[in-house]
């Protein structure tokens, strides 16, 4: 049996084991509650390895003479914050390994952020009374995109310096207000010397704060509302909250994916060699390479621009240019339908009753065709930001592909999401207990026992 | 029947506060097995330790990255182990439905659409007037200085002066002002194209019939324009790809780009180098159309 004396089994028992007295909030079961949990963890490894960057990074374009272990650069005059990375990367122990974690940290945060939303549009979870906790997210991820693009560009090397430009660009673009935006947030006429301080400060307080104090809004919401369940055949889950006491079984279960995400980051740090910076160069003025992207996460915008035909529309003293039209009013568009969905999806909702319970995809059809088209356009959008890319792999003139990109922007998302509709729309072959037939975005009074006829 | 600490386990009720009511049961997967749980603690201090090692010895990446999983991994286990051990139960829990007074209230404003409306409108106007105070009081970027001026030589940009035949034909060369801050605005693409120029390129700002200079910033989001296609005398940006048309004045081909490269007029001074006889005639950076340099 066990070696251990017993006084001790006991006390590990008592302390980790089920506490009938303290259990804990009941917390619903399911695999994909589990993505909300990932950028929780993904942040909390931002902010550690975060932290011991700070120590290093200069925030500052000026040069200064790079004497350390790197051949290429060694004896070379470099931007402060280029040499800073560079120092940390090639002359601190550990510190290649440490950006590693903090950038693939940052990819995952916004893909696993992505993946929750889409579960949580899919599955209704932004309705009453969750309406202010999906807006909380949606700042949360929109803010951790810019905490993304501003640590990128931190680095102020040749790929980050052109961004930086680009962004510059855009916020320029802005009519009437925008060269006073685009002083106001870089300082300058970019390249400006105080560009770096101000999206450090961004980046390393603004951002960072922004999140966390979302994130913690965002659980604490979640906590008091309830977390969202799935349907149970025989009970009422209008009234009833259905799931594990949080100890010891889900708190051991996040436990476990955390240090499972951990290890994952840590293999994906060993194996792909991410933000190797000696080989972009640091930013000098007035070059640029040919593999000029912003961070995958921002391939869209990118996308939209080079897939929007040259547009100069002078309205007064005010010019839409390209950039204006896909770096602004494109992604405003998209993120002013991201936070009106829940509006529209409840438009012939009379009652604001409170919903609890995850709806079946199959019995929302059109809101799901409507995510596939979104996430379609997208996609097309991102896939056109390389365009140069494919046009180089299909041996094809970049012109043609972009051309073929544009047919694709306009027709996929309606073709896509009106096939996805029309399949999942079927009705189901037998009945399933186990789901929910509640019904689509215009009747929901009925009770969602499931013991009901199909709709 | 109760278990070691008094609960009585085959009770349908569990906890007190609020009351619950068992709805499955799971036993537990395997009993707690002290020894493996010490054995895998031990391997977790190990790897713990090797990674600090690894990390003060200045080891590669990947036995850091190593040692560190080797400690994660066994700190999983544990964590499964101990969650593997106990017996889980689900339960029925009743929900709060009532609205809360603040949601109440809430609700009900929401459903004043006058209201709704009005608080609209001054959320309307408050925006409208921060934009109108930062368009007419916020920060104006400051205006570089003219960069480049008649007489002032073209260099590379370690500062060597260039001559007309440094340039072989389809090739090109960034050039900056001499004796300059190497401004990102004074960039300059001096190409010899493979064809005579036409209109409206400034066929007086070209040098031994096909040697000219345009603007490096692209007039379409500011990005180097430095590629150039010999066959067709097309200068094509790497951002957005915008092409122009290097032998009729820079004018757009295709992409994004609406507006037409500055050229920059070019001479050959006494000695034989290259210099520009004026700035550009046009701005370079995007600005909006009110606004001029000059």
């Amino acid at each position: 049996m066990s070696s251990v004396p017993a006084w001790l089994a006991d006390r590990i028992v008592a302390r980790l084991g089920p506490r009938p007295d303290r259990p804990g909030r009941t917390t619903p079961l399911h695999w994909s509650f589990l993505l909300g949990h990932l950028p929780v963890i993904a942040l909390v490894i931002l902010a550690v390895t975060g932290l011991v960057l700070t120590l290093f990074y200069r925030p500052s374009a000026a040069p200064v003479l790079y004497d350390g272990a790197h051949e290429l650069f060694r004896g070379r005059e470099l931007p402060h914050a280029y040499a800073s990375v560079l120092h940390l990367s090639h002359d601190v122990p550990g510190g290649i390994f440490l950006r590693r974690l903090h950038a693939v940290a940052a990819h995952l945060f916004i893909a696993a952020g992505v993946a929750h939303l889409l579960r949580v549009i899919v599955t209704g979870a932004f309705r009453h009374p969750r309406q202010v906790n999906y807006l909380l997210g949606l700042a949360i991820l929109l803010a951790g995109v810019a905490a993304g693009w501003t640590g990128e560009n931190l680095t102020y090397s040749l790929v980050a310096g052109n961004s930086l430009r680009v962004g510059y660009a855009i916020l320029s673009s802005v009519p009437v207000v925008g060269e006073q935006l685009a002083t106001l947030a870089f300082g300058g006429p970019f390249p400006a010397g105080e560009t770096l301080l101000r999206l450090w400060g961004a980046h390393v307080v603004v951002l960072p704060g922004v999140v966390v104090l979302g994130t913690w809004l965002h659980l604490r919401l979640t906590r008091r509302l309830s977390h969202t369940q799935m349907a149970h055949p025989g009970i009422d889950d209008r009234c009833s909250i259905v799931g594990e006491p949080f100890w010891p079984g889900p708190a051991a279960r996040l436990a476990l994916l955390s240090l499972l995400t951990f290890g994952m980051l840590v293999i994906a740090s060993i194996l792909v060699p991410w933000s190797d910076l000696a080989l972009e160069g640091p930013y000098r003025d007035g070059y640029g390479t040919v593999a000029l992207y912003p961070p995958w996460y921002l391939f869209w915008p990118e996308g939209a621009m080079i897939l929007l035909p040259a547009v100069a529309l002078e309205l007064g003293p005010v010019t839409l240019t390209n950039v204006f039209i896909g770096g602004v009013v494109v992604p405003g568009v998209v993120i002013a339908g991201a936070v009106a969905y829940p509006a529209w999806d409840g438009r012939r909702r009379e009652r604001p009753e409170e919903r609890h319970v995850c709806q079946d995809p199959r019995a929302v059809p059109i809101r799901v065709g409507t995510l596939i088209g979104a996430t379609v356009f997208l996609a097309v959008l991102t896939i056109a930001a390389g365009s140069d890319a494919i046009a180089h792999a299909l041996a094809l003139p970049v012109d043609t592909v972009i051309w073929a990109l544009r047919a694709a922007a306009l027709l996929a998302p309606f073709a896509a999401g009106a096939v996805t509709a029309a399949l999942v729309g079927r009705p189901p072959r037998q009945l399933r207990p186990a789901w929910s037939t509640e019904g689509g975005s215009d009747d929901d009074s009925r009770a969602s026992d499931g013991k009901g006829p199909l709709p | 029947m109760s278990d070691r600490h008094g609960r009585d386990t085959a009770d349908d009720r569990w906890g007190e506060h609020p009351p619950m009511q068992v709805l499955r049961r799971f036993p537990a997967r395997r009993p707690l097995r002290w020894t493996s749980l010490a054995l895998v603690a031990i391997v977790a201090l190990v790897g713990i330790a090797a990674t600090v090692w690894a990390v003060a010895t200045d080891r590669s990446t990947t036995v850091q990255g190593a040692s560190l999983l080797v400690a994660v991994a066994a700190i999983a286990n544990a964590v499964w182990q101990l969650a593997a051990g106990f017996d889980r139960i689900e339960v029925v829990e009743p929900r709060a439905t009532h609205l809360s007074a603040a949601r109440t209230a809430a609700h009900r404003m929401g459903r004043r659409p006058m209201l709704r409306r009005l608080m609209a409108a001054g959320a309307g106007v408050v925006g409208l007037g921060v934009l109108a105070g930062l368009a007419r009081f916020g920060p104006r970027a400051e205006r570089p200085g003219q960069t480049w001026r008649g007489g002032v030589r073209l260099t590379t940009e370690t500062g060597q002066a260039l001559r007309p035949d440094d340039i072989p034909a389809g090739g090109f060369a960034t050039a900056w002002p001499e004796q300059s801050d190497r401004l990102e605005v004074a960039a300059v693409m001096l190409v010899r194209l493979t064809a005579e120029p036409t209109p409206p390129t400034e066929l007086e700002w070209v040098v031994d019939d096909r040697l000219l200079a345009y603007s490096k910033v692209c007039s379409h989001a500011g990005c180097p324009v430095g590629l150039f296609r010999e066959t067709d005398n097309a200068l094509h940006c790497p951002c957005h790809h915008a092409e122009f048309d290097a032998a009729r004045g820079a004018t757009p081909l295709t992409g994004p780009a609406s507006r037409p490269l500055p050229q920059l007029p070019l001479g050959v001074d006494g000695d034989g180098f290259l210099i520009a006889t004026d700035d550009f005639p046009a701005p370079v950076v995007p600005v909006r159309k009110t606004e001029r340099r000059r």
